[in-house]
C-alpha cells in the first residue's frame, strides 16, 4: 500500500500521474469495458432522446424485417424493435446498479460494524449473514414478487434483500485484514478514536476490493434481474424490459429471429461489458 | 404478460419449419402416427384439457372445456338444432309453453335408458330439477331458481311451473348448462348422503342418458368416455374418447403436431395463420362476447370514460389481432344473440382531444393470457396513442371476483369474454349487465338500464324483448361502462380424417363428440 | 469432526425452518381469496364464509402457522388454482422430467469443467481462451437456450426443439427417467430418442456451471500446482498425469466443490428458463405456468421444495469439504 502523497503543491500532479499509471496497467479489453460502460449509462440515462420512436406506439406494420427505417424490424403490434431495446437498457442498468449499490450499502454497514466492534454483535450480525447466504436468495425473491406482485420497484427490493449478505462477509474479512496490519495496530495503541481508525485507515483500505466485487457483481445482477423479467416479474406490459421481450417474442424465432436476438443480445453486451470493465478496475487498483 | 406465447414458439418453429426446411431433426417432424384413419383400430378419440374440470356434476359446474364431456354423458330435456339457436326436443319429444310463459308442459321420449340400465320417467325429470331447486347455492342453481312447481301427470309427461313469467325458460333448458336428467344412481341415500345431496358422488360418477359413458375419472391426469350401449339415439361412430390433462398449451400443440392427439381446443389466435398442413381449423361463431369492462367508480367523469372508450375502437385493429377470426361488435351481445339495426358506434377521439385521463391499469384473467393479451397489448398502444399512459395487469381469476367489492381499488379497465347460458337475450344481461349480478365485475349500476331489461324478461313479444334488452345494453355502452369489443370465433384444431364436427352457437370451444366421423 | 457435522445439521434445520415461515408470510400477503379460488366464481358469500372458517382464515397468524407448518410436514402443499390437484402430485407428475434434466447437466457440467480447467491450467495465460470463457458467463441463459435452438435445430437440424420424447407411448415406469427406461424396458430406440431430446436442453444449462465451476476449478489447480509436494512428486518420477489425477484435482476440488453448491441456485432459476424455452415438462415450466397464472400455492410449494434441496446440498456439499479437507471443520 503506498504511502499518501504529502504536500499540496505536488497533489494535482502527482494524482494525474498516478491515474495515468493506474491506465497504463490495463489491457485494451478492460478499456473497452470502462468505456462501454460509461456509454450504457449515459444511453441510458438519456434514452428518451436518443430513441428514433416512441418505444410505445405502433409506428409501422407488424413483423417488419430490419430496415434502415427500423434497424431491428417491428415487433407484434408495429413498435419499432430498436426504440424499444434502447429504452429496454435503462429498465435492466439502473436497476442492477440500484440492487449493487443497497447490497454494499447494508452488507457494508453490517460487515464494518461487525469488522470493527467484534464481540458479540460480530456474532450475531454474522449469523444474520449466514442465515441469509444459505437461504435460497433468487427462488426466495421469485416466491416474494409472486406474492407481492411485479413490478421493477419491487424487483429491486426483494434482490437486494438477498445480495447484501455478499457484501457483509467481504467488508467484514477486509476490516479483519486491515485491522490486523502493523500501522493500524500502532494507531490503535496510539489510542486514536475508533471514528479515525475508520475514517483514514478503515475505509481507504476497503474500499478498492468492494468497489472490483461490486463492479464485476453488476454483471450477475444483470442476468438476475433480466431473468426476473423474462419470467415476467417485472414492470408490466408495455414497459420494454429486455428480458421479457425475449420471452414474449420466442414464438417469433424462426420467421422473425431478430424479435428474440436482439434483447438477448443487448443484456449480454451490458452484462459483458460490466465484467469486462470490473477486470479493468482490478487491475487498475493492482497497480496502484 | 406473454408467458404463454413462449410455449408457442416451439409450436410455431415446427411448424415454419417442417413446412420450410423440412430440417425438424429427428421424432419432432409432421404426422408422427398418422398412418391409418383417424381414432385408430378402436376408434377412439383422444384430446387434451388444458385445465383440469373443477367438476362433473352437471348441477354444480362452469366447465368451459369440460362442456364437450358433459354433454356427451347428459341431456336435458330440449336443445338447439346444430349450428343455430333454433330451440328442438332432446328428451323432450314435445312440449307446450302458457301464454304468459309461467307454464310448460314437456311430453318425454320413452324408451330412454340410464347408464344404470333403468328406464326415464317423469319421476326422474322431477327428481334431477329438485335438485336444483332445492339447492339453491349450486353453481347453476338459479337456473331453476323460480320453480313454484314440478307435476308429473304421468310417466311421460312433467309440467313445471314458475312464479313469475320467463320468456326465457326454454331457451335455459338448451343451455350447456342447464338442467340435465340426472339417473336414479345420484339419488340412493348413500350416495345423496344427507346434506351432502350427491355432490361428493357426482363429482366423480354419472348417470346420465348420454351416448357416452364415463369410464375412467383420474382427476389430474385423464377421462375416458365410452360408448353407452343400451342409447336411445342413433349410435355414435367413435366408440370413445380419451381425454388428458396437459397444463401447458404448448404440450398439447406439440403433440397434436405429433399425431398423439387428435383436436384441440384453444389454440393460439396469432398462430392461427400459421397451422401447419395437414392439421386443419375449425371454427364457428359462438354466443360469447368479448368486452371490455370500464370502472365507472375510478373514472367517475363521463368525458373520460368516452374518451377511452374512443381510443379502444375495435373497429381499425381487432381483426388484425385475432388473425381474422374476429369482427369488430355490433353491439354489447355477440351477434349470433342480438343485432341491433344499425351498428353501435363509439365516439370519435377528435372530440375529447382535450380530455385529461389519468394513467390506467388494463386487467385481464390469469386464464385468459392466450386470449387476452395481444388485444391487451394493441388496447394499451391505442391509449398511448390517444396520449393516455397504460399498462398491463395479469390477474389471477379468483381476484376478478372479488374487483366488485371493491371496485375503487379495482383495475379501470378489465378485458373479459362472456358465454352466456343461452340464446335468450337476457342471460348476458342478467350476468353482467344488470346490478349487483356476479360477473359484474366493477359494479356498474344503472337503474334505468335495469327497469328495460326487467320489461324485456316479461314481455311476451320476441321482437320488443330483443329493443329492450338492446336499448338496456346500449345506456351501459354510452355511459362507457360496458364497451362491445368482438365477435370472437371460437377455434377448434384437429388432424384430417375428422368430418361432422357439429357446432353450436351455445356451445364454446367443442363440438358434439356423438355426431363426429371420419371422412372416407 | 462429528461436532462440524452435527451442528451443520442442525443449522440446516433452523435455515428450513425460516425458509417455510418467509413461504407461509408470503401466503399471508396476497390480496386474492383462497376461500373463493377453492368455491369459483359464483358460490354465494354464506359457502365463501363457511370455507374461510374451513380453511383456518380467521385464526390469529402464529396458530395458521403452525398449521401450516403441520400440513407441511404431511406432505400438503395446497391446491393448485390452475389444474385444481393437490400441488403436491402436481409436484411428483413433474419431478421426474426436472431430474432427468438436471443430471444430464451435472455431469455435462462436471465433465465439461474438468475439461475446461485443465486445457487451460495446462495452457497457461490464453487471453483469447480466458476471453470466449467470460463471454460464456455473460450471456443470459436463454440468449444460449435461443442460440443453440436456432443453430443445432432450425438450421442445422441435428437435434429436436423440445419435450422429452417423439414417441407416441414412451414407457412410464419404473424410475420414470426415460433414458433409463427404455433400456429396462428393452426399447433402446426410446432412450436414443430421450438422449436426442435431452441434448440442447441439458448442454445450455449445463455451460454457466461449468464455466464458473471451470474457472475456480483451474485457479486452484494453478495454485496447487506450485505447491511443494507437487514438485515433490515430480522428482520422484510421477508422470504429469498421475500427478494430476492423484494430488492435483483432490486438493484443488475443495474450492470446486463449494462453487458446486453456489451454482446449484443458480440452476434451479436456470431451469425454470430453460424448460421454458425447450418445453420440458418439468418442474421449472411448472413453476412458470404458475407464476403466469398467479398460482400462489403451486409458485410457493415449488419454491419451498427448491429451496429445500438447496438447503440440504449446501449442507451436505459443507461435510463433504470437511471430509475432503479436515482442517475447514476446524474453522
Amino acid at each position: 500500500m503506498q504511502a499518501a502523497p504529502v504536500g499540496p503543491s505536488a497533489r494535482s500532479g502527482w494524482r494525474a500521474a498516478r491515474w495515468r499509471g493506474q491506465l497504463r496497467g490495463t489491457t485494451w479489453s478492460d478499456k473497452i469495458g470502462l468505456a462501454g460502460v460509461l456509454l450504457v449509462t449515459i444511453v441510458a440515462l438519456f434514452s428518451s432522446f436518443l430513441v428514433p420512436h416512441n418505444p410505445l406506439i405502433p409506428v409501422a406494420s407488424p413483423f417488419q424485417h430490419p430496415t434502415g427505417a427500423h434497424p431491428l424490424g417491428t415487433d407484434n403490434i408495429g413498435r419499432d424493435e430498436f426504440s424499444r431495446v434502447i429504452a429496454g437498457l435503462r429498465l435492466t442498468w439502473f436497476p442492477a446498479l440500484a440492487v449493487v449499490a443497497i447490497g454494499v450499502a447494508i452488507g457494508g454497514t453490517i460487515g464494518l460494524l461487525s469488522g470493527v466492534y467484534g464481540g458479540w454483535l460480530d456474532r450475531i450480525l454474522q449469523r444474520l449473514t449466514d442465515l441469509f447466504l444459505v437461504i435460497p436468495s433468487v427462488l426466495i425473491a421469485i416466491a416474494v414478487i409472486a406474492a407481492i406482485g411485479p413490478g421493477v420497484g419491487h424487483t429491486v427490493i426483494a434482490i437486494s434483500i438477498f445480495w447484501w449478505p455478499w457484501y457483509s462477509r467481504l467488508v467484514r474479512g477486509e476490516v479483519k485484514a486491515i485491522a490486523a496490519r502493523p500501522h493500524v495496530e500502532a494507531a490503535r495503541l496510539a489510542k486514536a478514536s475508533r471514528w479515525r481508525l475508520l475514517t483514514r485507515y478503515v475505509l481507504p483500505g476497503a474500499i478498492p476490493t468492494v468497489l472490483v466485487t461490486a463492479t464485476l457483481d453488476i454483471a450477475n445482477v444483470i442476468l438476475i434481474v433480466s431473468l426476473f423479467s423474462f419470467l415476467g416479474l417485472g414492470a408490466p406490459a408495455p414497459a420494454p424490459e429486455l428480458g421479457a421481450m425475449t420471452a414474449g417474442t420466442l414464438d417469433s424465432l424462426t420467421t422473425s429471429w431478430w424479435l428474440p436476438l436482439s434483447p438477448a443480445v443487448a443484456i449480454f453486451l451490458i452484462a459483458y461489458l460490466s465484467n469486462l470493465a470490473g477486470d479493468g478496475l482490478r487491475h487498475m487498483m493492482r497497480t496502484a | 404478460m406473454r408467458t404463454r406465447k413462449v410455449f408457442v414458439a416451439i409450436a410455431v418453429a415446427l411448424t415454419a419449419i417442417a413446412t420450410s426446411c423440412g430440417s425438424s431433426g429427428s421424432g419432432s417432424g409432421g404426422g408422427g402416427s398418422s398412418g391409418g384413419s383417424v381414432g385408430g383400430a378402436d376408434k377412439v378419440l383422444r384430446t387434451a384439457f388444458n385445465e383440469d374440470v373443477g367438476n362433473i356434476d352437471p348441477d354444480n359446474n362452469f366447465e368451459v372445456e369440460g362442456l364437450g364431456m358433459i354433454e356427451a354423458m347428459y341431456q336435458g330435456l330440449l336443445q338447439y338444432a346444430p349450428g343455430t339457436n333454433h330451440i328442438e326436443g332432446l328428451l323432450a319429444k314435445s312440449w307446450t309453453a302458457s301464454a304468459d310463459a309461467k307454464t310448460f308442459t314437456f311430453q318425454l321420449r320413452t324408451g330412454v335408458k340410464f347408464h344404470d340400465g333403468s328406464t326415464m320417467t317423469s319421476a326422474n325429470v322431477k327428481q334431477s330439477f329438485e335438485r336444483r331447486v332445492h339447492n339453491q347455492d349450486f353453481f347453476t342453481g338459479y337456473f331453476l331458481g323460480d320453480v313454484k312447481s314440478i307435476q308429473t301427470p304421468s310417466p311421460s309427461t312433467i309440467t313445471v311451473t314458475l312464479n313469475h313469467s320467463n320468456y326465457g325458460f326454454l331457451d335455459s333448458l338448451c343451455s350447456p348448462w342447464g338442467p340435465k336428467v340426472i339417473g336414479p344412481q345420484a339419488f340412493t341415500p348413500a350416495h345423496v348422503d344427507g346434506k351432502d345431496a350427491s355432490k361428493t358422488w357426482l363429482s366423480k360418477h354419472e348417470d346420465g342418458t348420454g351416448p357416452y359413458v364415463l369410464t375412467t375419472y383420474d382427476r389430474g391426469n385423464e377421462y375416458s368416455l365410452r360408448r353407452f350401449a343400451d342409447y336411445w339415439g342413433p349410435k355414435p361412430y367413435f366408440n370413445g374418447y380419451d381425454i388428458k390433462i396437459i397444463p401447458s398449451l404448448e404440450q398439447e400443440i406439440l403433440q397434436l403436431r405429433a399425431g398423439q392427439l387428435d383436436f384441440v381446443d384453444q389454440y393460439p389466435f396469432q398462430q392461427l395463420g400459421q397451422v401447419p398442413a395437414p392439421l386443419k381449423v375449425l371454427s364457428w361463431n359462438t354466443l360469447g362476447m368479448e368486452l371490455a369492462i370500464v370502472n365507472t367508480h375510478r373514472i367517475t367523469n363521463q368525458a373520460e370514460r368516452q374518451k377511452i372508450a374512443a381510443a379502444i375502437n375495435p373497429q381499425s385493429w381487432i381483426s388484425q389481432a385475432y388473425s381474422g377470426y374476429a369482427t369488430p361488435a355490433l353491439s354489447n351481445y355477440a351477434k349470433t344473440m342480438l343485432t341491433p339495426t344499425t351498428p353501435w358506434t363509439y365516439p370519435q377521439l377528435s372530440s375529447f382531444k382535450s380530455v385529461h385521463v389519468p394513467a390506467l391499469t388494463v386487467a385481464y384473467a390469469s386464464d385468459d393470457i392466450s386470449l387476452q393479451s395481444q388485444a391487451a397489448d394493441e388496447i394499451i398502444a391505442k391509449l398511448q396513442a390517444a396520449g393516455i399512459s397504460a399498462s398491463a395487469r395479469v390477474m389471477p381469476t379468483a381476484q376478478f371476483d372479488n374487483t366488485a367489492q371493491a371496485p375503487a381499488k379495482a383495475p379501470d379497465i378489465m378485458l373479459v369474454h362472456f358465454y352466456p347460458d343461452d340464446a335468450f337475450p337476457g342471460s348476458l344481461a342478467y350476468l353482467v349487465f344488470q346490478c349487483g349480478t356476479p360477473l359484474n365485475y366493477l359494479g356498474y349500476c344503472n337503474k334505468q338500464a335495469d327497469t328495460l331489461f326487467n320489461a324485456g324478461f316479461t314481455n311476451p313479444s320476441a321482437a320488443g324483448r330483443s329493443q329492450q334488452f338492446l336499448q338496456g345494453a346500449k345506456l351501459g355502452f354510452d355511459a362507457g361502462s360496458f364497451l362491445g369489443l368482438a365477435d370472437l370465433k371460437d377455434v377448434i384444431v384437429y388432424r384430417p380424417g375428422l368430418a361432422n364436427l357439429v357446432t353450436y352457437p351455445v356451445l364454446p370451444w367443442n363440438f358434439n363428440y356423438a355426431l363426429a366421423t371420419a371422412s372416407s | 469432526m462429528i461436532r462440524f457435522i452435527t451442528w451443520r445439521l442442525v443449522g440446516m434445520v433452523v435455515v428450513i425452518l425460516s425458509m417455510t415461515f418467509i413461504v407461509f408470510l408470503l401466503r399471508s400477503v396476497v390480496p386474492s381469496d383462497p376461500a373463493r379460488a377453492a368455491l369459483g366464481s359464483s358460490a354465494p358469500l354464506a359457502a365463501v364464509r363457511a370455507e374461510r372458517v374451513a380453511l383456518g382464515l380467521n385464526h390469529p397468524l402464529w396458530q395458521q402457522y403452525r398449521h401450516y407448518l403441520g400440513q407441511l410436514l404431511h406432505g400438503n402443499l395446497g391446491l393448485s388454482v390452475t389444474t385444481l390437484n393437490p400441488v403436491r402430485s402436481d409436484i411428483a407428475t413433474a419431478l421426474p422430467a426436472s431430474l432427468e434434466l438436471l443430471l444430464a447437466a451435472a455431469i455435462l457440467a462436471i465433465v465439461m469443467a474438468v475439461v475446461l480447467a485443465t486445457v487451460q491450467g495446462l495452457l497457461r495465460g490464453t487471453s483469447v481462451f480466458s476471453h470466449a470463457m467470460v463471454a460464456a458467463g455473460s450471456a443470459p441463459i436463454f440468449l444460449t437456450g435461443l442460440l443453440m435452438t436456432y443453430i443445432f435445430w432450425f438450421r442445422l437440424g441435428w437435434f429436436p426443439s423440445s419435450g422429452r420424447t417423439s414417441i407416441a407411448d414412451p414407457p412410464t415406469g419404473p424410475t420414470k427417467l426415460l433414458v433409463i427406461d427404455g433400456l429396462l424396458h428393452g426399447r433402446p430406440g426410446v432412450t436414443v430418442n430421450a438422449l436426442e431430446h435431452l441434448a440442447l436442453p441439458a448442454l445450455t444449462l449445463a455451460l454457466p456451471m461449468s464455466v464458473a465451476i471451470g474457472r475456480t476449478l483451474r485457479s486452484s489447480i494453478v495454485g496447487v500446482l506450485r505447491q511443494d509436494y507437487i514438485r515433490t512428486a515430480r522428482s520422484k518420477g510421477l508422470t504429469e498425469f498421475k500427478i494430476l489425477v492423484r494430488h492435483v484435482l483432490r486438493n484443488a476440488s475443495t474450492a470446486a466443490i463449494s462453487m458446486t453448491g453456489l451454482q446449484i441456485g443458480l440452476l434451479f432459476a436456470n431451469l425454470i428458463i430453460v424448460e421454458q424455452i425447450f418445453g420440458w415438462p418439468g418442474l421449472g415450466l411448472y413453476l412458470s405456468e404458475a407464476l403466469s397464472r398467479s398460482d400462489l400455492n403451486a409458485t410457493l410449494g415449488v419454491a419451498l421444495l427448491f429451496g429445500i434441496t438447496y438447503i440440504v446440498i449446501n449442507a451436505l456439499v459443507d461435510v463433504l469439504q470437511a471430509v475432503a479437507d479436515p482442517r475447514v471443520s476446524l474453522e
